[in-house]
Parts: structure tokens; C-alpha cells; sequence
């Protein structure tokens, strides 16, 4: 019988009697080893300078991927950040915009192409309307860890 | 001390229940099986059990409702037929995959159309791949003695499997028959109590149960359901081992009637066993070497038991009360032809298809029947598969 707590030692090596009956998840807080971040087609970036700190955009991420402390939310996390644009939809002023591609902004990324990324930057609505490619992309890194 | 008493199938199979006292029932009336959960209300309201009763709105609610109540924990119960079951079939293969040990009284009747409410098996043969436990009966008593045994191969941690308890619809749930009832102590004894080791009301533990799995997962997860379903021939043996040492009532994975010396047989399962056993005897005596085999066990199926207890037939009809509509014969005909292969070619076979809609079968069939087996024993040419008992 397979321990609680042994959640992390479940990988897509393991073979069928190393895995939890009936893919039964034990123990709590284990979302945290499913990495949804590659799950992402779109890219959220935050303008630091535009962001008045209302907090209203973390309550409202699927992912918990907007990180608070000390009254602030920070940079995302871009580990389970899937792109939904959610966020962008949600802030009063203009601090999200969503991008084409998967890396965050700064970091470089081919697909951030500039002409790609004014086309997204101009409507944020994109990501919600699509109906987009990402279940195909998904990779499930981690799997049901 | 058990006692002698006079009920239907259905009262037997509530009576079980009664005496197994299960934590849930969600259950919705459907014709053969509506009497079980009418007697279950009954009991609740006479204070008899302490069952939590779900009156559900569909049978697919009554399956969603025991799927919750045995994750939760609970020794869950339902009963039902037919379409009903049909209607389950979703949350079936849901309950097997996982692996909730839930008991289900399953009171064969036909599928529409057209619509009939008579007994057959098309309605569990369809959910025969979903992952479930199928033990047959034959009459009133082993529908009891069957859901006694239920519980115990069910919820045995190899096996974490879902069960059914069928018998034939109005055969033997309305029929009446002389039964042996165990005390309730005995069969809160037998049963024991249900501590699963993981559940989701468990305060100490947190548990996640039915979750996505992808194609780097589900195939373990699948690989694993064939493991308990193989367990589970092992468990039903102990467990039935058990049930005999204690009441002198023997089951085993089938039963062979008069099958020493036998040289042409018939295979099938339920009720229509008995109207056979009357027919080999008959036939006994005039000298026909006839002997039957009644399948208990559907689920796992007994392919290795089944070679060896035809070995030395020369003739072989099969006898399905349903079509599968392959085209060439019932699940019953291709599955234990299946298990002969290789193992005893020389039997001759012939796959009947009978009773559908609860076409009554009487011992002048079974005598027709051996009648064809014993020309194809000498040398006639017969068809693979054909339906009996149907006008032309
Ligand atoms: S894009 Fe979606 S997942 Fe990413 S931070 Fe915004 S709301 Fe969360
Ligand atoms: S909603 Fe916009 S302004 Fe408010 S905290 Fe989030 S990013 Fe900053």
C-alpha cells in the first residue's frame, strides 16, 4: 500500500502498482508540483508603474498565480500562470496586458515577435475568445504529482 | 438458528439488505427490481434499519449518489433494472475505475424496444465490460445467499470492486419460493463491518478521488482494475468457502450438474438452470448421457473452470437470454467458445439464443435441444448460432 504523503514519488515512470488505486490523490496543498505553466499560448506582463495595488486581480486568478505579501502582489508565477487572461480582463488600469507566446515578458522569446505582441496588446479580449491550441500543447509536466 | 421461510426473490434480496444494514441506499423504482427499495422504505420506517435512504430522481442519480456515498466511506447500496440500468451505465464504469465497492441488486429484465418488462439478460450483458463483479442466481435462495457473500468479495482490499447480484426479473423476484434465512446475527457476523482504509470523510486524511488522469497515467490506473478483477477470483472463492463451511450451501465460480460421464451439454445461467436440471434428469433416466453447467460467476469470467468442466462433452449448446447482436451469437456463446479454444476443440457447439423478453423456457425445450445436440453429436451439420423457442 502506497503511503500518504508519497504524492511526489508518483511520476510518469512509476509503474502501475507504484501508483496511487484508482489515481487517488492523498494529502492536501499538492497542486503546487502540477506545473499548468506550459499549458500557457498567451503571456500576461505587468506594468509595475501603472499598477495602483488594488488587489483586485489576484482574487480572481484560477491558478492562485498572482502572488500577495505585504499588502502588494508581485510578479506572476509564471510556473502555473496558464495564460487565461483573466486578470488582464479584470484590472481597472491597464496594468495587464496579454502577449503571444509563452515566456514572460523580458525574457526572450521568438514568438513575442513585436508586431505579435501590439496585435495582443490591443485587445485583451483575444485569450477569451479563442478557442485556443493549448489542450494540444499541453504537456502535463509532473502529471498528477 | 436459520429458518424455513416463503419469499419472492425480491423480499430475499431486501431481507439480505435488511440484515446487512448498508450505511446508504440510493435507489429509483424500476419494474422487476421497485419492490426492493419499496421493502427498504418499509423497514426504514419501521425503525428495522438505520440505512440513510436516498429517494433519488433517476438511476443516474441513484449510481451518483452511491458513488459519493462509498468515496464518503459508506456502505452503499442500490437496486434496479432494465433501462434503469441502463441508464446507470455512465456512472458504472465511474464506480468500477474508482473503485468503489458498491452492492447493487440487479433484477434482469429486457431492453426496449419493443418495450417489455419481462426477464432477460441484454440489460447487466451491456455493462458486463464496465468493471463490475457479475454473480448470477438461479432462484430465491441463492439471490439471498448471494447478497450475503456480496460485501465481503466486494470491499476485500485486493479487489475494491463493484458488484452485482442479478436474478431473473418476475421468474424469480415475484415467484415465491421455500428459502433458508440466517439469523441477523449470523449475518452481521458474516458480513462484518466496512472500514475502508481510505475515504473522503476521514478528518485525519485528506483524499482526492476520480481525478483527471492523461494518457501517462490511465493505463496504470486500467492495468490496476484488471489486477482486482482477477483478485477477485480468489476472494470469491475464500468468501464462498466460507458461506458453505457455515450454512452447508455450496457455491463455487459455476455449478456442474450431472456432468460426470456427460457427453452433450448445455451451458447458461439464472433461473432457467433449474428447468434444465429437471430436463437431464428426465433424460437420465431414459439413458441420454446430458449433463448442464450453470455459470455463477460472470465476472471475472471462469474461462479456465469452464474448459475443465466440459472436457469429455462431445456436444455443447450454449445458451444466451440475450443477443448480442454480433451478427453470429450472445456474449455467452463467443466468450466460453472463447475459453475452448485451444483447450477442448473436438466439442462440438451450437450458441442458442432463448427467453428473450421472457420467452417462457419449459422442459420440452431443454429435451428439444438436447434432442439437436445429440444429432450433431452423430453428424449433423447445424448452424453456429440460432434462436430457440422464437415462431417461424
Ligand atoms: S493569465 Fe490567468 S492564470 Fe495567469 S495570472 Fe492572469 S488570471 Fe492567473
Ligand atoms: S488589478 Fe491592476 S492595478 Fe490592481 S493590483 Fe492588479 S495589476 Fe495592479
Amino acid at each position: 500500500m502506497i503511503e500518504r504523503n508519497l504524492m511526489e514519488h508518483m511520476t510518469e515512470t512509476s509503474g502501475w502498482r507504484d501508483l496511487s488505486p484508482a489515481a487517488q490523490v492523498f494529502g492536501e496543498g499538492n497542486s503546487i508540483f502540477f506545473n499548468t505553466g506550459d499549458w500557457r499560448s498567451e503571456t500576461p506582463s505587468w506594468n509595475r508603474e501603472r499598477c495602483k495595488q488594488c488587489l483586485l486581480c489576484f482574487p480572481v486568478c484560477p491558478d492562485s498565480s498572482i502572488p500577495v505579501s505585504g499588502g502588494k502582489r508581485h510578479d506572476f508565477d509564471f510556473e502555473h500562470c496558464k495564460g487565461c487572461g483573466v486578470c488582464a480582463k479584470t484590472c481597472p488600469f491597464g496594468a495587464i496586458s496579454m502577449f503571444l507566446g509563452t515566456a514572460p515578458a523580458g525574457a526572450s522569446d521568438a514568438a513575442i515577435a513585436g508586431g505579435a505582441r501590439a496585435a495582443a496588446a490591443a485587445n485583451t479580449n483575444h485569450a477569451a475568445d479563442k478557442t485556443s491550441a493549448a489542450p494540444a500543447a499541453a504537456r502535463a509536466k509532473g502529471g498528477a504529482k | 438458528m436459520s429458518r424455513r421461510d416463503r419469499l419472492s426473490g425480491n423480499e430475499a434480496a431486501a431481507t439480505a439488505i435488511r440484515q446487512i444494514d448498508p450505511d446508504v441506499i440510493a435507489a429509483f423504482p424500476i419494474t422487476p427490481s421497485t419492490e426492493i427499495p419499496q421493502y427498504i422504505s418499509s423497514f426504514k420506517a419501521e425503525g428495522l434499519i438505520g440505512t440513510e435512504f436516498v429517494t433519488v430522481e433517476s438511476e443516474h442519480s441513484a449510481m451518483s449518489a452511491c458513488i459519493g456515498a462509498s468515496a464518503a466511506g459508506a456502505r452503499a447500496m442500490t437496486a434496479t433494472s432494465s433501462a434503469g440500468m441502463a441508464l446507470m451505465y455512465e456512472l458504472l464504469y465511474v464506480a468500477a475505475s474508482d473503485r468503489l465497492p458498491i452492492v447493487m441488486a440487479a433484477v434482469n429484465r429486457a431492453l426496449s424496444g419493443p418495450i417489455n418488462i419481462n426477464a432477460d439478460h441484454s440489460d447487466s450483458m451491456g455493462a458486463r465490460d464496465s468493471g463490475w463483479i457479475q454473480i448470477y442466481s438461479e432462484n430465491a435462495q441463492e439471490a439471498y445467499d448471494n447478497m450475503l457473500m456480496a460485501n465481503r468479495i466486494a470491499e476485500h482490499p485486493d479487489v475494491m470492486l463493484p458488484i452485482m447480484i442479478c436474478q431473473d426479473g418476475f421468474i424469480t423476484s415475484h415467484a415465491v419460493e421455500n428459502i433458508t434465512i440466517e439469523d441477523d446475527s449470523f449475518v452481521k457476523d458474516f458480513v462484518g463491518e466496512y472500514n475502508p482504509e481510505k475515504y473522503l470523510l476521514n478528518p485525519d486524511e485528506s483524499l482526492g478521488v476520480g481525478p483527471y488522469s492523461i494518457s501517462i497515467f490511465y493505463m496504470e490506473i486500467k492495468r490496476q482494475q484488471f489486477e482486482a478483477m482477477n483478485n477477485a477470483r480468489a476472494v470469491i472463492a475464500k468468501v464462498s468457502a466460507d458461506f458453505t463451511a457455515r450454512t452447508g450451501r455450496e457455491y463455487g465460480m459455476l455449478e456442474q450438474y450431472r456432468m460426470d460421464g456427460a457427453e452433450l451439454g448445455v451451458l447458461l445461467m439464472s433461473s432457467s438452470a433449474g428447468t434444465g436440471k429437471e430436463a437431464v434428469d428426465m433424460l437420465r433416466e431414459k439413458g441420454v448421457k446430458a449433463g448442464l453447467v450453470k455459470i455463477r460467476v460472470f465476472r471475472p469470467f471462469p474461462a479456465g473452470e469452464i474448459a475443465e468442466a466440459l472436457r469429455g462433452l462431445k456436444a455443447l449448446g450454449i445458451m444466451d437470454k440475450s443477443d448480442g447482436f454480433s451478427g453470429c451469437g450472445g456474449p455467452l456463446g463467443a466468450e466460453v467458445r472463447a475459453a475452448l479454444y485451444g483447450k477442448s476443440d473436438n466439442i462440438k457447439t451450437i450458441n442458442y439464443v432463448y427467453g428473450l423478453g421472457g420467452r417462457d423456457v419449459k422442459v420440452a425445450d431443454f429435451e428439444e435441444i438436447f434432442a439437436e445436440l445429440a444429432a450433431m453429436r452423430d453428424g449433423a451439420e447445424l448452424p453456429d448460432c440460432r434462436y430457440h423457442g422464437v415462431r417461424e
